[in-house]
């Protein structure tokens, strides 16, 4: 059985640690829920699985099956059939939605897809998704709203169907009609393909579509626990305060951490900006 | 040295070739009436080319550059009711001096240059694009895509100049190129130069770098580093492309894949 193992994870950004030992193993055929705080490293363990080069990993290992991920690039990474979905999407002038997906089809097969069989399979995709086909002439997530940016992003997972697949904040921007949508390809991933998933959400809607099997819970940079999908009701109602008490842990409050006042998301949008003036 | 010098005539409807020799000085021209295509497909050094063109008449030059280009300069006379569309794929190592300048001379006229530019390896692209609007009711198009890769150079600039009572003239710039590494350049600047008031003018440059957010995306769906670069590549020079019959432009794609 494929699995992704992360044994105790470290990693910084821009000089400052922000997961400090994580341990997770996610399998493939299991659905695992990833709550946490805003800001307690959530994304940034997305990342690091992935291998953006902006989060370094000082310690620890990821394991996939019985190789070393850390070894891999980015898109070895995606080829051994890791698939991130990201909480922002890039948007990509230029480049055709079609050209890419193509291009992302052919990297995980030895002999290109033929084009008859390349556009039945994105039609058939689009449907699931229920993205307008012509979509894919447009440019990458050019002007895409932002559902309809979380929904080109599940579109390739079809596409690429990956053993293990990372969803961070699918759910957020979609409406109440594209929440139910995408929960139904993530089930039918899950169930028809067995693929393995580590789902980030804040809210519960998302995970009583889904049913995970296990959640584990992300603070300060650490899992500090694990449990079944009751966890994921006892925060909906609760929130986090009761891990201070139960568990004895301080949570750091946004304001006491780095980068505090907006999400991530934001920041690292403004980051770009920035850096291209 | 004494420069060749050679005249064409074309009339009717026509699709015609030429390669210019070393040193020529050409001129043709286009009779009232016609619609002509003409692909250019050699060009050598100190090229001074001049294109008049007659009443109601359409030309559309096409230049897929290959070859290093030195010195060439393009003056076309565009009168009344006629229309000049210019194609040019730049895939050459260089281009010292490409001068263009189109005089709208008469109302009714129209002209446009499709520019896409590929510079790399260090190669240096230097382009004026110049519109001179004599008389009102005239449009121009500047529309420009380039790469620069490998510390290499793209310079585009020229005077899109509206002159005085043009009235109705319509001048549009648009020029976007994307910088690969730190240490590529691009200098992008045509300029609108109005002497007349009642006129319609668009104006857009962008440079940008390449963000690693981008390349990120791509390869996180498994697309290799190269791969993803020739397809951001594509993007911005493979519409050129349509302009071309398809055995040009597979050239163009199969020159695109293999500066990667
Ligand atoms: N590229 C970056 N540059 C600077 N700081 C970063 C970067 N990425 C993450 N951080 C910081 O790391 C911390 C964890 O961020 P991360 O995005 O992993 O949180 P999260 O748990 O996903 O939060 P949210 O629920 O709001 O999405 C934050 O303090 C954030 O500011
Ligand atoms: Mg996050």
């Amino acid at each position: 059985m494929k699995s992704l193992k992360i044994k105790n994870l470290h990693v910084e950004v821009e000089g400052k640690e922000i997961l400090k030992g994580v341990n997770l193993t996610i399998n493939e055929g299991e659905i695992l829920a990833l709550l946490g705080p805003n800001g307690h490293g959530k994304s940034t363990l997305l990342a690091a699985i992935m291998g953006n080069p902006r989060y370094k990993v000082t310690k620890g290992e990821i394991i996939l099956d019985d190789k070393d991920v850390l070894k891999m690039s980015v898109d070895e990474r995606s080829k051994a059939g890791l698939f991130l979905a990201f909480q922002n999407p890039s948007e990509i002038p230029g480049v055709v939605s079609a050209d890419f997906f193509k291009g992302a089809i052919n990297a995980h097969r030895d002999n290109k897809i033929k084009l008859f069989e390349f556009y039945r399979s994105l039609e058939t995709a689009c449907k699931e998704v229920n993205l307008p086909f012509d979509m894919v002439n447009r440019n990458l997530n050019d002007g895409f709203s932002g559902g309809e940016k979380k929904r080109n992003e599940i579109l390739q997972m079809i596409l690429l169907n990956p053993n293990i697949a990372m969803l961070d904040e699918i759910d957020s921007g979609l409406d109440v009609d594209a929440i139910n949508t995408v929960s139904e390809c993530i089930v039918k991933q899950n169930r028809e393909k067995n693929t393995g998933f580590l789902v980030i959400s804040h809210y519960a809607r998302l995970f009583d579509l889904i049913h995970p099997s296990k959640a584990a819970v992300m603070v300060n940079g650490r899992i500090v626990t694990e449990g079944d999908s009751s966890l994921i009701s006892k925060i909906d109602k609760e929130g986090y305060e009761w891990i201070e008490k139960e568990l004895g842990i301080s949570i750091k409050k946004e304001d006491q951490q780095s980068m505090n006042k907006v999400s991530i998301g934001v920041c690292a949008t403004k980051e770009v900006l920035k850096n291209e003036k | 040295m004494k420069n060749k010098i050679t005249s064409y005539f074309y009339e009717g409807e026509n699709k015609n070739v030429v390669s210019l020799k070393h040193e020529e000085t050409a001129s043709f021209l286009i009779h009232d009436d016609s619609n002509i295509l003409l692909d250019i497909n050699e060009f050598n050094e100190n090229n001074n080319v001049s294109f008049i063109i007659g009443n109601n008449s359409k030309l559309t030059l096409r230049l897929l550059v290959v070859n290093n280009l030195d010195d060439l300069n393009i003056k076309v006379n565009v009168p009344r009711g006629s229309k000049f569309d210019m194609i040019v794929a730049d895939f050459s190592d260089k281009v010292e001096k490409f001068n263009t300048l189109v005089s709208l001379e008469g109302e009714d006229s129209e002209a446009s240059i499709h520019l896409a530019t590929l510079s790399k390896e260090g190669n240096k692209k230097k382009f004026n694009l110049s519109f001179d609007h004599k008389v009102g009711k005239t449009k121009s198009l500047i529309d420009c895509y380039g790469v620069s890769k490998d510390s290499s150079l793209i310079k585009i600039d020229g005077i899109s100049h509206i002159y005085e009572n043009a009235n109705k003239a319509d001048a549009t710039q648009k020029v976007r190129v994307i910088l690969f590494d730190k240490e590529s350049e691009a200098i992008a600047n045509p300029i609108l130069k109005i002497d007349c008031n009642d006129i319609k003018a668009q104006h857009a440059c962008a440079i940008g770098s390449l963000r690693e957010e981008h390349l990120y995306y791509l390869l996180s769906r498994g697309i290799e580093i190269n791969e993803a670069r020739s397809l951001i590549t594509l993007g911005y020079l493979l519409p050129i492309a349509q302009y071309f019959e398809e055995k040009d432009g597979e050239k163009i794609k199969e020159i695109i894949g293999g500066a990667f």
